[in-house]
């Protein structure tokens, strides 16, 4: 097969994904690039209005409340994920009866639907007939108003969140710690080193890598929270779950507003792509 | 991972899916011998009404088909009828429209004016109650929608509940209203927390909400004001809008409605004993009701001193004809034929929601279904005095608006309820003057 042959071999495999590429993705960047300098509800006319948009978000103090929302919800997701997933990987690469079962039931929240997963927490939540607080009760403590506190309702989320994700990273964590030889901890042991010092000295700087996947993913995808606090509180109490996403969905398909959706839009896809950055710059010089 | 798709992702495969969804359905090439093609709701009970009004008429009218399907499934009606719109697959005629959205259709130029065919005025004028016919004018002075359904938004009792607690329904004022709440709201088994509250208000923050619980109440105190006046002024940080939010802080604040989410009919489970509904709600309630349980319906509350009719909501649905159809005439008639006596009693018969109509219970076309279902009469009753939503472009905004405030002042007291209705209006006052530059 010659050169040209196999481009054309190539192109006409990869095909299917650039069509759908420039379809499901580049035209909506461009389209909603195009729309940021407008105002525009689907079915009216567009109206050209310069950077007004941008000026609506800096006052507006919902996209503020909603980012610093967002943000929370990454303080307490991501170390949660990383550190349980890690613990959950170490437990699993042991020799340890029923290592399949547990391998297979700390995966299965992953594949559920993430709707299925919310309505469930969110029953598991309920102030007044939910298992938390019933359990709570038994025990004689207080039942918690988990997802109608200001305080509770983000970390609450927030737990949710990493239960449903933890077992891909748990999975990831396990592919990083099976690569690292026997013998570095064999003779590192030799040497006198405690478990916790083969640990931080042996398997972190091993796991980097994975580890830099692991945080700019759940990063990723923790910004963009939506279904959590679409389906269980819609953003309340008090705005205080109301993520940049969700903020985005409802300017978007409940008001209609598609110039200033695509505004938020942009400006916090370019928040994510510098926060990634500098999660990349950091973790690989510590490398 | 769902969540690596980018939002604009997400909106497009939406509006792509919707309206590969409705060009399926609505392409011309289906429409064939049909003069129309014709959209209803599509709950089973619309479905069935309108399947049966659309074979009298197709029979009767055998050069003027109608071609007849329920809207096609989406998250809301309007989004899907946005969808159609955006394609340009709408259908002649759709019959569960939101008045709400209707400014934003005339806005679009997509609606026809109903006003202009000769006989609309006379018709208009003498099926809907007097009291109505201004809240469908838009903001050109015409009308673009020919109101056709209610729901009026009232409180229904549990009856066993009022009974034990010593309570005598109705309860007119909130000064009755609080005093039986005192007595029904209770810790049943000692755990130090309520487990039977008055009322269940829904929590959820989503704009629409607030059409059963500060809506209803708003209007009851006000007199049957919306919430804006001319020019689109905000009028509801009056007395009545704070009254309104005072009623549900204090519920909250006194723990006579609960600040949860629940699982099930909370109503039926006997854990409240009052909840807003419409009409709809008695089927719901005859079908899944325990044994021995009765209730009935009251009018919603108002401050002291009111002395006005008993207004609500009244969650009206009209009929539009959209301008993309070619044989605006027929439309018309069909329109005609879709809200005549005959339709109506179908109407209450098949779905049991109330047709704006005037003198619904003296009229004997109707006296056999309100004798067979008396329940409903106290619905009848209160068609003239329903308000709907102003026909403004903001309102599902100014909703959303006013929500997030009530959540803030009277399910979170995390603010007074003078300040929450007062933020609420500046808001909305700001949103209306952003939006106009």
């Amino acid at each position: 097969m010659d050169s040209k042959q196999e481009n054309r071999t190539g192109w006409l495999l990869a095909s299917p994904y650039v069509v759908y590429f420039l379809l499901f993705s580049g035209f909506p960047i461009v389209f909603s690039l195009f729309l940021v300098f407008h105002r525009w509800d689907i079915i009216s006319p567009m109206k050209f209005i310069g950077l007004v948009n941008f000026e609506y978000l800096i006052h507006d103090p919902l996209f503020w409340k909603s980012l610093w929302n967002t943000l929370r919800f990454l303080f307490i997701h991501i170390p949660l994920q990383v550190v349980v997933a890690l613990i959950l990987a170490e437990v699993l690469n042991r020799k340890i009866r029923g290592l399949m079962f547990f391998r297979a039931a700390f995966f299965l929240p992953v594949v559920i639907s993430g709707v299925v997963v919310t309505i469930l927490w969110k029953q598991l939540y309920s102030t007044e007939t939910g298992l938390i607080n019933l359990f709570l009760s038994d025990i004689g403590l207080p039942k918690m108003p988990w997802l109608t506190n200001v305080t509770l309702a983000m970390p609450s989320i927030a737990i949710m969140a990493t239960w449903k994700n933890v077992g891909l990273y748990t999975v990831l964590f396990l592919a990083g710690l099976q690569g690292i030889p026997k013998y570095l901890y064999e003779a590192a042991e030799m040497d006198g080193a405690s478990k916790v010092q083969q640990f931080f000295y042996i398997t972190v700087p091993a796991i980097n890598p994975v580890l830099l996947m692991v945080v700019i993913l759940s990063t990723i995808n923790g910004f963009n929270l939506f279904i959590e606090p679409y389906v269980m509180t819609g953003g309340s109490p008090l705005n205080s779950t109301l993520s940049v996403v969700l903020y985005i969905y409802k300017q978007a398909f409940s008001f209609y507003k598609m110039g200033y959706a695509a505004t938020l839009g942009f400006v916090f896809a370019l928040m994510i792509f510098s926060v990634v950055l500098v999660q990349r710059r950091v973790l690989e010089r510590e490398d | 991972m769902m969540r690596q798709l980018s939002l604009t992702s997400l909106g497009s495969i939406l509006l792509f899916s919707l309206l590969s969804v409705v060009n399926c359905s609505n392409s011309e090439s289906t429409k064939g011998q049909y003069a129309l093609t014709f959209w209803s709701a599509n709950n089973p009970h619309e479905v069935e009404h309108a399947q049966e009004l659309v074979k009298q008429w197709n029979q009767s009218h055998p050069n003027e088909l109608v071609k007849y399907q329920p809207i096609p499934e989406g998250r809301s009606s309007e989004e899907v009828m946005l969808a159609a719109i955006v394609g340009n697959t709408t259908p002649d005629i759709y019959s569960n429209i939101w008045p709400g959205v209707v400014q934003k259709y005339v806005d679009a130029g997509v609606l026809a004016r109903l006003d202009t065919f000769p006989d609309f005025d006379s018709l208009y004028t003498s099926r809907l109650p007097a009291t109505l016919h201004n809240q469908f004018k838009s903001k050109d002075g015409g009308i673009y929608q020919m109101p056709w359904k209610g729901n009026p938004v009232v409180l229904q009792y549990n009856k066993g509940m009022f009974d034990e607690a010593g309570v005598q329904a109705p309860l007119n004022t909130y000064k009755q209203f609080f005093a039986a709440a005192k007595k029904i709201t209770k810790d049943l088994d000692g755990d130090g927390y309520f487990d039977r509250w008055m009322m269940d208000v829904d929590i959820n923050v989503e704009w629409w909400h607030r059409w059963f619980d500060f809506y209803p109440f708003y209007l009851a105190a006000s007199g049957g004001k919306s919430l804006l006046g001319p020019d689109e002024t905000v009028i509801f940080d009056s007395d009545a809008g704070l009254s309104s939010f005072s009623f549900f802080h204090k519920g909250f604040g006194e723990g006579y409605f609960p600040n949860a989410f629940f699982q099930g009919d909370v109503f039926l489970q006997q854990k409240v004993a009052v909840h807003l509904a419409g009409p709809y709600n008695i089927a719901h309630i005859e079908r899944f009701k325990p044994k021995g349980f009765e209730y009935g319906f009251m009018p919603i509350p108002v401050p002291e001193g009111y002395s006005g009719k008993p207004y609500t909501y009244g969650d009206p649905k009209s009929i539009g004809i959209f301008r993309s159809g070619e044989n605006p005439e027929i439309a018309w008639d069909f329109v005609k034929f879709y809200v005549s006596k005959h339709s109506d009693e179908r109407l209450l018969e098949i779905t049991n929601q109330m047709p704006l109509r005037k003198n619904l219970l003296a009229d004997s076309v109707f006296a056999d279904y309100f004798d067979n279902n008396p329940r409903y009469k106290f619905f009848a009753r209160m068609i003239p005095n329903i308000v709907g939503v102003d026909n403004s472009i903001y309102v599902q905004e100014i909703f959303d608006i006013i929500s997030q405030e009530f959540d803030a002042a009277c399910i979170q007291g995390a603010k007074s309820p003078d300040e929450g209705i007062h933020d609420a209006a500046e808001r909305c006052r700001y949103l209306i003057k952003r939006e106009k530059i």
